[in-house]
């Protein structure tokens, strides 16, 4: 019986699934994992696992001086990221920007402190700094200031022409209009965004750590490397509580302020 | 005073003085904890300085080829983390859940044990797999497996349980059980949501592989770590550079990938 | 046409001159300074009160640097009561505009435009957002603000029943040109909609 259906389209979706799967298995081939012994990893990491067998808290105070130190950083490093990246939104927005020469400029170094890991910058700086916390702020605050820049100025895009257009018709200075139209139209934005990049650091600080930028990482990175395994859980339960606390912190700060 | 403020008595608002004053409170609490001593930063000047003019030397053209060599490992490393996290994320989001879990008691908990495993940073789990099984890109590519699985259960788990109702009820209505409630009901209606989160698991993971080398877990970060010691301000630039470029790049595919898809 | 004279947009032949100065991006803050806006979405700022909104107004004149952080003379803060209570929201003062009706916004809206104190206002559809009795309270607002502060007043309708009752003198634009220009008072309703009608 003819229906006047036409025939079912041919549909990608098997084509693709192969071709991914071709893909890792060529990954799999480059990287030599092929070596890789999934039995003896197995039980290597088994064995690993093993190794952890309590947390020893017997360096507790130095443990909590340096989360507090960590914590210290990521709240520099997120401050100084606020405030500049606050002052410099307004030139990486769209119908706010003086120039668009301007504009690309602004942009494009926000997309570039973004993009190059927190971890590089620090490594960096300590070759500035020396060893120590500053290191990590100033790698933090870069970052941040790329990030937020970035998502200040999207959501500043994002708010009607028309609050900016009312503020435009009386005469008023660029900075005056992104101060009485702009910011106020993006609080809930600006509270998320800063927050988020807050959590992001203290866990980034935790990290900067393993490179010497001062805070957690470093006594974390000695257990480990002097297989000090009952330091090292330990270690990484104060990580792990600091972490939920300040999750926690943040995120009843945006519910009262959103 | 001459000025005022357009608030009920004419000062400024309470809430606003309060944040001023706790952020300064705060931040003048921490200063030297954060290291924030002026001296450090005078000292740092020069240095710095010097590292920038070192950073925009001519690159040291032999090692582009490694730099290459090392920028495919580093993404064919996100790229088979994230192939594997799929395919693992997906079935523990469903039995995350609320909509799709077949036993409730186990959503629960599982939520629970994937928000500890996403507490701990991608590098510290590298650090625990070179330590376990050696150096090489293995360890990368299971400590971005974890965190991945771990973020994106979650984010599959959020995007099941706010699928819109009407659909589940019509197909509920004609008679379909559980399984086929949840098949044809609720995946469907998530699936635009889950593959952009696909995406950016491998935007992320390319990102975190270029770091992880630096505790030897393959990629582009070992040699970084590498520049750093041995002070080879001529490979520094490029490698720098070729974050940027990766990151970038991948941006504008997973844009690409997104618009494709949805 | 309105929005070519305070540099909103750029007409494609010809220029502009507001007091003796040419419209040009460089003179822009001085130019708008004497032409006040109203607009037919009233263009405020939704999450800021309605006297703030209304202290915008006098942003061009006001030192910049305090206004960044909102203090203002305590003189316009006053002038803006003022102006406030003269448009008949004295007591909305405090509450975001965004939670007032269109009417009341509109008001706000031109109560700004009282305190920037220009030479002139235009006002762009001005009540084509709102319900035919709010639009004469509004315009009834709008022409009393002008006659006692002594602006001329430029509004840009279609509603020909309103540009009569309101308005002095009325000309009328199709498709560029001038076709009707008169005072108000010598026209009549059937040859305002003489301009409407496809011809």
């Amino acid at each position: 019986m003819e229906t006047g259906i036409p025939p079912r389209p041919r549909s990608w979706l098997p084509l693709w699934l192969f071709g991914i799967l071709l893909l890792c298995a060529a990954i799999v081939w480059k990287l030599q994992l092929t070596q890789f012994n999934v039995q003896e990893a197995s039980e290597d990491l088994g064995e690993y696992v093993s190794r952890y067998k309590s947390p020893s808290f017997q360096n507790l105070p130095e443990y909590l001086r340096l989360m507090f130190q960590t914590v210290a950083i990521a709240l520099w490093g997120s401050g100084i990221a606020f405030v500049v990246a606050i002052l410099s939104c307004g030139w990486a927005t769209r119908n706010l920007s003086p120039h668009a020469v301007v504009y690309r400029i602004a942009r494009e170094t926000f997309s570039f402190l973004r993009a190059v890991p927190d971890l590089a910058f620090a490594v960096l700086f300590i070759m500035s700094f020396g060893i120590g916390p500053q290191a990590g702020v100033c790698a933090l605050a870069l970052h941040g200031i790329g990030f937020l820049g970035k998502s200040f100025a999207e959501s500043l895009e994002r708010v009607s022409f028309q609050t900016y257009e009312g503020l435009e018709s009386v005469g008023a200075h660029r900075w005056q209009t992104l101060v009485f139209a702009g910011f106020p139209s993006i609080q809930r934005e600006i509270v998320g965004a800063t927050l988020y990049t807050f959590d992001r650091n203290v866990r980034m600080a935790a990290v900067l750590g393993i490179v010497g930028a001062g805070g957690i990482g470093v006594p974390l990175k000695e257990a480990v490397d002097l297989f000090r395994y009952s330091d090292a859980f330990a270690i990484l339960i104060v990580i792990l509580l600091t972490l939920l606390a300040t999750e926690f912190i943040s995120d009843s700060i945006r519910r009262r302020l959103a | 005073m001459k000025y005022a403020w357009p608030t009920l008595n004419g000062q400024v608002s309470r809430s606003w003085l309060a944040m001023g004053i706790g952020a300064f409170v705060v931040l003048g609490g921490t200063a030297a904890t954060a290291g924030m001593e002026p001296g450090r930063f005078r000292d740092a000047g020069p240095h710095l300085a010097d590292l920038v003019g070192h950073l925009l030397t001519p690159p040291d053209w032999q090692f582009l080829g490694p730099l290459g060599a090392g920028l495919v490992e580093t993404v064919g490393m996100a790229i088979l983390a994230s192939c594997v996290a799929i395919v693992v994320a997906m079935p523990l989001a469903i039995l995350m859940a609320r909509n799709t879990t077949p036993w409730l008691f186990i959503a629960y908990p599982l939520r629970v044990f994937t928000a500890v495993l996403r507490a701990i940073p991608d590098l510290l789990w590298a650090l625990a797999f070179v330590a376990a099984v050696g150096l090489g890109p293995v360890p990368g590519i299971a400590a971005l497996i974890v965190t991945t699985v771990a973020y994106l259960a979650k984010f599959h788990q959020e995007s099941l349980d706010v699928v819109a109702s009407g659909p589940i009820e019509g197909i509920a209505s004609v008679g379909a059980n559980g399984l086929a409630r949840r098949w044809y009901g609720v995946l469907p209606q998530a699936v635009p949501d889950l593959v952009g989160q696909w995406v950016y698991s491998l935007d992320s993971n390319v990102r975190a592989a270029t770091i992880l080398g630096i505790v030897g877990a393959g990629g582009v970060g070992f040699d970084l770590s590498n520049a750093v010691k041995l002070q080879q301000y001529n490979r520094l630039g490029p490698l720098i550079l070729s974050f940027y470029i990766i990151v970038t790049t991948l941006d504008r595919v997973s844009d690409r990938l997104r618009r494709r898809v949805i | 046409m309105l929005r070519c004279i305070n540099g909103l947009e750029t007409p494609s032949t010809g220029v502009i001159t507001v007091n003796g100065i040419e419209v040009s991006p460089r003179r822009l803050r001085e130019i708008r300074r004497e032409v006040g806006m109203v607009f037919q979405h009233f263009n405020l700022v939704p999450r800021l009160n309605a006297l703030t909104n209304v202290l915008t107004g006098s942003l061009s004149r006001v030192p910049l640097v305090m206004s960044l952080v909102y203090a203002f003379p305590r003189e316009e803060i006053r002038q803006a009561e003022r102006h406030l209570t003269s448009v008949g929201l004295a007591e909305h003062a405090w509450q975001r505009v965004d939670r007032m009706s269109g009417g009341q916004q509109q008001r706000v809206a031109i109560a700004r435009c009282l305190l920037q104190r220009p030479k002139v206002i235009l006002a762009d559809e001005p009540v084509a957002s709102l319900d035919p009795e709010t639009s004469r309270e509004v315009m009834q607002i709008l022409v009393r603000a002008a006659r006692e502060n002594e602006m001329a007043l430029v509004v840009n309708l279609h509603q020909v029943e309103i540009a009569l009752e309101f308005c002095d003198r009325i000309v009328g634009l199709r498709r560029g040109q001038v076709v009707i220009d008169d005072l108000a008072k010598n026209l009549t309703s059937e040859k305002l909609q003489s301009l409407y009608v496809p011809s």
